[in-house]
């Protein structure tokens, strides 16, 4: 007999964090496929692997800590971190390293963390820097970036693929799984610097600015890495400050940014983020102040 | 009357509306559609008396006494407990005392006879303007008024609190913002009168200058009836809008009057006091009729076969024997919720009866259950319970604080301003029971305290018992001497000290004497 427990009645029909991760990684099959299309078999069967790995690793690390497998695959976690992660790797990349990153992201990044919602820094993010810094030699711009061939006439492939991560994280945001501050607040300092920058170098900037915006890696990093709420802070406040923290590198560096760069920019500000959720603690209703502080 | 127009615009606009809170979809309808419905009165009632705090209570009648209806039953030493009294003739069938929930248990065999039996402790009263506050507060306490609100505090004791500061707004608080409790709504449509008298005797009693009940506009019978019952009275009628959880006092005085009281202070260092519209009713009952307070009106709802219901309940009515009188299923009661579903806990007590705090009992649906793969997962920081939490509080933070029994986080993170209202509950989307962590982190906090002030204790006595050592040493060599000689001066006389002997064996058995009759227990208080 399943275990039922009465509840608040308003429960049922509000928000699901396992639902959120459903649609996360309902939201990267069309760009998986998209990027499936434009390359060759071997991106599919690095993806399964990566796939089967993620999901071993999370199972092993889950039973390791005494914690049901189960449970811990049951929440989608590690198929949208498996999915995110084939999209990132270079062309060139041999079938052990999509592997020992899955791996590292999740026993290390995630699990030795603590698990789904304890962890410090975005396993994906982590994952993809230790490939690259460990493995220079494969580190090529993502098959995302470098889908060339035509699926339509006119449209290249990277901005389908663009638009279908678009598409992809919009039922996040409408669910408020993800906060539209964090993107929000990068694509307006990335417009409010485009603008900025055409009034002292009209060509050069402008033209830069909307490739750079467009690069489908660097839509993956802005809507699926960095509004990750588990390394972002969690008042709204901070958020929009966390997102500013990320969007001013990526603006200040423009066309110099590429996946790398904006993995370890998130990095950095999940490096942050414990201090701005400090910063940024709303003042308690009927208190003057916000309080001692207490560091965790 | 005044209606406050400008309020209903600064709600529109105001700041309260940007701080949390929440509409919630009402499920009041159902128990709306007919009035009040009384009940007949059930075989047996158990009425619950509280110990006071570490004696227990302190009863007038013993085992096979016959009591009639309004005849007291339990003596309270000061206002912080109100006296119990008899819903109805009846035989004292037994007495018990639980020690662990330090609770005595009057069980009552209700009699078929006297139903129309007057008050014994007081009689009804024509005008009570020619009595001075005093005397009001008074008569309240004697007839055990208690508040309606949920917490059960004595009317008395509130009123007492507030004679010693300058009450400068009463308000009777009808908002009632619970999405499935509808009493106090479908009490104001009848007995609108009753609250408006009530209203003016508390703000003579409690001498506050001016005087609103609040209530939330979507109540429009009851607005309508305390409308009527309010023409050419100088009390305000504060309209509200329909938010949750708008009926809690301190976020209620925020949106009438924008003053912010942190939760875990008391309303009154404001200048402010709140009591509940069926407080009131039951208070204009005491003091004019001098009917002591034996029942209240509770809020039944919940899926068919029951049928939703407002009802009037004798105190110390089983509350299955209420659901079963309201037709409920016997197989759904293991899910029953008290105090809706909100705020409310699970009645996981069978044997649990109705008394002041109970507002509404609520079965829950089938639909209503969370399933076994939609429990507990891993909070992954949202921030969705931040932006619902109406005082601001970081519940994810408090969830892992109480997670750790960590006290110093739980206090510095303000675990005692939450006032339980249960959204961020709601809108977890990881199912995490933060209302009940929080309930395990106040009682870590409370162990924490205790231990605290147990400390402290210790430490004050051991700093005075050495200071006094400390003196005696110190005392000078002649007054040491003088006081060696002047005790030697005295002489040993055997008749003085029998005397003396006698007169403290008088004293001690006198005093034992008069606390037996006091108390009816030998213990010694330790406050």
């Amino acid at each position: 007999m399943p275990l039922v427990t009465p509840w608040s009645r308003f429960v049922q029909r509000q928000a699901d964090s396992a639902a959120w991760q459903r649609w996360t990684c309902l939201g990267l099959l069309a760009p998986t496929a998209l990027v499936a299309a434009t390359t060759d078999a071997g991106f599919l069967a690095n993806l399964l692997l990566i796939i089967v790995s993620a999901l071993a690793a999370d199972a092993i690390a889950a039973w390791l800590r005494g914690i049901s497998p189960g449970a811990v695959l049951a929440d989608y976690s590690a198929l949208s971190f498996a999915l995110m992660f084939a999209l990132t790797l270079a062309a060139e990349a041999p079938w052990w390293l999509g592997m020992s990153g899955a791996v590292f992201g999740l026993f290390i990044a995630k699990q030795a963390f603590g698990g789904h919602g304890e962890y410090l820094f975005q396993p994906l993010a982590a994952a993809y820097v230790f490939t690259r810094l460990g493995f220079p030699e494969f580190s090529g711009p993502s098959l995302m970036d470098t889908a060339t061939a035509a699926l339509c006439a006119d449209i290249p492939a990277t901005a389908l693929i663009a638009l279908a991560l678009l598409t992809g994280a919009l039922p996040l945001l409408i669910l408020k799984a993800v906060d539209w501050r964090i993107p929000g607040v990068v694509f307006l300092t990335l417009i409010l610097s485009l603008a900025l920058s055409r009034s002292i170098d009209p060509p050069l900037w402008a033209f830069n600015t909307i490739i750079f915006t467009a690069q489908p890696s660097l839509l993956l990093v802005i809507l699926f890495v960095a509004t990750d709420p588990v390394t972002s802070p969690v008042t709204a406040r901070g958020r929009s400050l966390f997102a500013l923290l990320i969007a001013l590198p990526m603006a200040v560096g423009a066309w110099t940014v590429d996946l790398t760069t904006a993995m370890a920019i998130v990095l950095l500000a999940n490096f942050l983020t414990p201090l701005i959720d400090l910063m940024c603690r709303p003042r308690i209703f009927g208190h003057q102040n916000r309080g001692s502080v207490f560091l965790d | 009357m005044i209606v406050n127009k400008r309020l209903l615009l600064r709600a529109k606009h105001g700041a309260f509306s940007r701080a949390g809170g929440m509409k919630l979809t009402s499920t009041k309808a159902a128990a709306l559609r007919c009035g009040i419905s009384s009940m007949p009165p059930p075989p047996r009632l158990f009425l619950e008396v509280a110990d006071h705090r570490s004696r227990p209570a302190a009863l007038l009648v013993k085992a096979g006494d016959k009591v009639r209806k309004f005849q007291q039953l339990s003596r309270t030493v000061d206002l912080s407990q109100a006296p119990v009294f008899s819903p109805l003739s009846a035989t004292v069938a037994a007495i018990s005392r639980d020690a662990h929930t330090r609770r005595t248990t009057i069980r009552l065999d209700i009699l078929a006879s006297d139903e129309n039996a007057e008050s014994e402790t007081l009689p009804p009263l024509t005008d009570y303007g020619s009595l001075t506050a005093a005397q009001i507060t008074e008569r309240i306490a004697i007839l055990g008024v208690s508040g309606l609100g949920g917490r059960g505090m004595p009317v008395a004791h509130k009123l007492a609190a507030a004679k010693k500061r300058r009450v400068q707004q009463l308000i009777i608080n009808a908002v009632e913002s619970d999405p499935d409790i509808s009493a106090d709504e479908a009490m104001i449509r009848e007995r609108s009168k009753a609250v408006v008298e009530g209203a003016r005797i508390l703000q003579r009693a409690s001498s506050a200058e001016r005087c609103g009940i609040a209530i939330s506009k979507e109540k429009k019978a009851a607005i309508a009836a305390l409308r009527a019952a309010l023409a050419g009275s100088d009390i305000e009628l504060l309209i509200l809008p329909t938010h949750y959880p708008l009926g809690e006092e301190h976020r209620l005085i925020y949106a009438l009057f924008g003053t912010e009281t942190a939760p875990s202070a008391s309303i009154l260092d404001a200048g402010f006091l709140c009591f509940n519209a069926a407080t009131a009713h039951a208070v204009a009952l005491a003091v004019n009729r001098g009917e002591p307070m034996i029942s209240r009106i509770v809020s039944v709802d919940g899926p068919t076969p029951l049928r939703p219901q407002n009802c009037e309940v004798l105190f110390g009515t089983p509350i299955w024997h209420l659901l079963e009188v309201c037709g409920a299923d016997p197989a759904q009661k293991d899910r029953t919720l008290i105090n809706g579903s909100m705020r409310g806990q699970l009645l996981e007590n069978t044997q649990a009866v109705v008394h002041s705090g109970v507002r509404g009992v609520r079965i829950l649906d089938a639909s209503e259950l969370l399933q076994s793969d939609e429990l507990e997962r891993n909070c992954i920081n949202c921030g969705h319970c931040v932006s619902a939490c109406p005082v601001n509080l970081q519940p994810q933070a408090l969830f892992r604080a109480s997670r750790a029994r960590d006290t110093f986080q739980l206090a510095a993170l303000g675990l005692e301003d939450c006032i339980d209202c249960g959204l961020c509950d709601q809108v977890c989307p990881s199912h995490l029971p933060l209302r009940d962590y929080f309930g395990a982190g106040r009682s870590e906090m409370r162990l924490w305290q205790g231990s605290v002030d147990r400390a402290d204790h210790f430490r004050n006595r051991f700093d005075a018992h050495q200071a006094r050592a400390e003196r005696k040493l110190r005392r000078p060599q002649s007054v040491a001497l003088a006081a060696r000689q002047s005790d030697s001066k005295t002489e040993f006389s055997r008749t003085s000290a029998k005397a003396e002997i006698a007169a403290a064996v008088a004293r001690v058995k006198a005093r034992r004497a008069e606390r037996a009759e006091d108390q009816g227990s030998p213990r010694k208080d330790d406050d």
